[in-house]
């Protein structure tokens, strides 16, 4: 088997990816001023998060942690609408056979609309504030949550359900005893890749009329041609989801304890 | 014998070469703003002069700007701050060639409920574009008047312009800062009317609107083919000045809108091949001045524009084409 | 107390229809043992099930206590041939889930669980979860669950098929043990010859599918009975008796399975 790399190994290819990157802009492989150097991401960045005495006024200065925390906040809140709806909803189309076959098939059709198909819609129904974005972050988080949570529930082992119902379980006991805390580590699987999709929804909600967040700078920055901080902004989307996700695994650790454990009998 | 064959080859290249001049393939960015709407006509016009125009449409001027300086397109209208907000970045393949013209940009409120002075714009909401030249002339007059941009309440729309007409009508914002035909529409739909209000006086963007610019490694390669392209552009624009209705009405048919929303779109339009370079200049400091280009172009500006094709399609001189203004 | 009368009993397997048991009528008295034992797919399972509420007769009566089976319930407790055991619950837990999920008291329910759990000689690993313990110690726990309601009737459905043969033995030798205090009415199912006539004091031989009882054979060994038993020679007789009625079965079972 084979034995954990020791972490130097872990920056091999992102280091290699960032030289590649830094050749193509110094070797000009593209056009000239088009892709910001690393270098240049790096400084833009640091301006935006420590700010520069220099260009007060500037929206790119100092102002990190303000979009950080307004589209964190954003991220959460929609995120956890998604899961206050899609675990009981889940549950119950796992469970029943009438709600599956009542619920379900609009659920898979709705599925495949991306979430930037929705911005119109969002737009015309919530208008052009907070609502919005929650419904297309809360949208996009919820399908592989109610999927999953789903998928949990039918994957349930049959004996455990004749096991309760034998020790005189009725059916919401066996629902919220044994069906929900068997279909966990699923939820849980679903809960991580809502969260992931959160963040991804989070630039396309905050398109729509907020005046801040990382979504929001991405695109500000865009249109006047700031491909340094478009560049500085996707890193730490990528990095803010990184570390929710963490949070998500590490509480899923914690409350299933039982599943890493092994015999020694 | 001989002869005859000397004949025939002459002949055979004489014929030839129209069909080689001919092949001068050229790729336009286009957008569906009024003021850009003459330039509908510049692929007609460019074939008469042996240059054949493929269109391609954006839906941003961020879009068609990178389009330009990556050479995927040889040819477009944009911003006056665009050349600059793309040397900010480092970016040198764009020349201006031409202004485009003034008075495109419009400011819309409800009916009603006028803003009369600048003082007042600072408990308004107002809807507006980012990056766009309505953008930059309304944070300088801000700045002119008196007033911290930072401290308005602005808020960011991004897409359609008529997500702003929606904001403003569901009263979400009070103002719109935004461009024809927007405001044209508001104005014939009835539920908007202009402010007493008037950004497009800054001193520091001043009013124009938009620049023709072209891919200079394009240029370089094809001059001649530049400037036949200056010189159709220049007739364009006097064909629509001629002939307001033709132009209102090729502007309705290619953006879909009813022929009394074109027609007051364009009506505050004024067309002008005029570039004004000492205004270039003051946008490209009001860029780096607050932050939004990391370095000050306005030094270096100047050898991103051109007068030698507007010179010799208009035979005018750089002075009398806006090179000192 | 389990009285099974002209229990027939198919089902539809794509389009066809098969026959799982056919005409199958037996009686349990109160306090017997009684072992079911027969070839792969004759139904002895399928048979339990409906004892134990799981399933229904399409034709024919099943009745415990007198009463018609209706659902699964406590007092037909399961051992099922998986533990099945709550993996995200300890052992102290799952021994305490039947009683905790009827409201019972407390105090009541955790000094019989730790009475149960010393019987079965798993004390110390109360907090313990499932994955922690050996198969055979799953097993136990699953006794244990079921114990302690209190059971009239055991069903166990080849509860120690999935083991080794050492923990197996010292299974069957910890069931005599937990029989002689409580001599609950048992319904045992196995494919294990020795097994049944260890534990029975009746085995009923099944036939191969459709099943049916093919013969039921008294196993008058005296009780208590240990694993010393099985060397004894009315045991090798019983042995040989169900073997040569099996071999049969199993057999047949074999050639069905063939020709399908």
């Amino acid at each position: 088997m084979l034995k954990r790399l020791p972490a130097p190994w872990l920056l091999v290819l992102p280091a290699l990816l960032v030289a590649l990157w830094h050749f193509a802009v110094d070797l000009r492989w593209v056009t000239e001023g088009l892709i910001p150097s690393p270098a240049q991401v790096m400084r833009s960045w640091y301006t935006w998060i420590f700010g520069s005495g220099a260009a007060m006024l500037s929206p790119y200065s100092g102002t990190w942690l303000d979009n950080v925390a307004y589209s964190s906040r954003r991220v959460l809140q929609g995120f956890g609408l998604a899961a206050l709806a899609a675990i009981p909803l889940g549950l119950l189309i796992g469970w029943s056979r009438l709600a599956s076959r009542v619920v379900d098939p609009t659920i898979q059709m709705l599925r495949p609309v991306p979430i930037t198909a929705w911005l119109p819609f969002a737009i015309a129904v919530f208008g052009i504030y907070d609502a919005s974005a929650l419904f297309l972050i809360g949208l996009g988080a919820f399908y592989p949550i109610v999927v999953n949570t789903t998928h949990g529930v039918r994957d349930t082992n049959l004996l455990l359900l004749r096991a309760a119902r034998m020790l005189g379980a009725g059916s919401g006991t066996v629902l919220a005893k044994v069906v929900f805390p068997s279909a966990l580590p699923s939820i849980f699987t679903g809960l991580r890749l809502g969260i992931g999709i959160a963040w991804t929804a989070v630039i396309v909600a905050e398109m729509i009329a907020v005046k801040s967040g990382l979504g929001y700078v991405l695109w500000d920055a865009y249109y006047v041609g700031r491909m340094d901080i478009c560049v500085a902004t996707m890193f730490s989307v990528g990095l803010l989801g990184f570390i929710s996700d963490r949070i998500i695994v590490w509480a899923a650790r914690f409350l299933l304890r039982w599943r890493t454990l092994e015999a020694h009998g | 014998m001989k002869a005859i064959r000397n004949l025939l080859l002459i002949f055979a290249v004489a014929l030839a070469t129209p069909a080689l001049a001919q092949s001068v393939k050229v790729k336009q960015g286009m957008l569906n703003v009024p003021a850009l709407s003459p330039l509908w006509l510049l692929p007609d016009e460019a074939k008469k002069h042996g240059i054949d125009i493929e269109m391609v449409m954006f839906q941003r001027f961020a879009d068609a700007r990178t389009a330009l300086a990556s050479g995927d397109i040889q040819i477009t209208a944009f911003g006056p701050q665009d050349i600059s907000l793309a040397l900010g970045a480092g970016a040198k393949s764009l020349v201006g060639v031409a202004g485009v013209g003034s008075g495109n940009d419009c400011l819309i409120v409800r009916k009603g409920e006028d803003i009369k002075t600048w003082q007042e714009v600072s408990d308004k909401r107002i809807g507006i574009g980012a990056g766009s030249i309505s953008w930059l002339k309304f944070a300088a007059s801000v700045q002119e008047n008196g007033l911290q941009y930072n401290k308005l309440k602005i808020v960011n729309i991004v897409g359609g312009g008529s997500n702003y007409l929606k904001a403003l009508q569901g009263k979400e914002i009070d103002m719109a800062v935004v461009w024809h035909p927007f405001c044209a529409q508001a104005i014939v739909d009835g539920f908007g009317a202009y402010p007493t209000l008037d950004h497009n006086r800054s001193k520091t963007v001043g009013g124009l609107i938009s620049v023709l610019a072209v891919n200079r490694p394009f240029m370089e390669k094809n001059r001649d083919a530049v400037q036949k392209l200056v010189t159709a552009y220049i007739g364009v624009l006097e064909i629509a000045r001629k002939d307001t209705g033709r132009w209102a009405k090729i502007y309705a048919e290619k953006a879909g809108l009813p022929e009394n929303v074109a027609a007051e779109s364009i009506r505050t339009t004024r067309l002008d091949p005029l570039m004004p370079l000492e205004s270039i200049k003051r946008i490209s400091r009001f860029l780096s001045d607050n932050g939004v280009i990391t370095r000050d172009v306005s030094g270096e500006i100047a050898q991103y524009y051109t007068y030698d094709f507007l010179a010799k399609a208009t035979g005018k001189s750089p002075e009398q084409l806006g090179i000192k203004q | 107390m389990i009285e099974i009368r002209g229990v027939h009993k198919e089902f539809a397997k794509g389009g066809r229809r098969v026959v799982a048991l056919q005409d199958i009528d037996l009686t349990v008295a109160e306090r017997e043992f009684v072992a079911i034992l027969g070839p792969s797919g004759c139904g002895k399972s399928t048979l339990l099930n409906m004892v134990a509420g799981f399933d229904q007769p399409t034709r024919g009566s099943v009745r415990v206590a007198g009463g018609e089976i209706a659902a699964p319930a406590p007092s037909r407790g399961v051992v099922f041939q998986e533990p099945a055991l709550f993996p995200w619950l300890t052992v102290m837990d799952n021994v305490v889930f039947g009683p905790k999920t009827r409201g019972q008291p407390a105090a009541g329910y955790r000094a019989r669980a730790a009475q149960i759990i010393e019987q079965i000689g798993l004390s110390g690993f109360e907090a313990s979860y499932p994955a922690e313990l050996s198969g055979g110690m799953r097993q136990r726990v699953g006794i244990a669950r079921v114990l302690i309601m209190e059971p009239k009737v055991l069903l166990m459905d080849e509860p120690f098929g999935s083991l080794d043969a050492q923990t197996r033995t010292l299974m069957q030798e910890l069931l005599l043990a937990l029989w002689e205090r409580h001599h609950q009415t048992v319904l045992f199912v196995t494919h294990d010859i020795e097994e049944a006539v260890l534990l029975a004091d009746r085995v009923c031989v099944m036939t191969a599918r459709p099943g049916r009882i093919k013969k039921s054979i008294e196993v008058r060994m005296p009780r208590p009975r240990s694993i010393e038993s099985t060397t004894s020679p009315e045991f090798n007789a019983l042995r040989r008796e169900v073997l040569d009625l099996i071999r049969e079965e199993s057999l047949r079972a074999a050639m069905e399975t063939e020709r399908a």
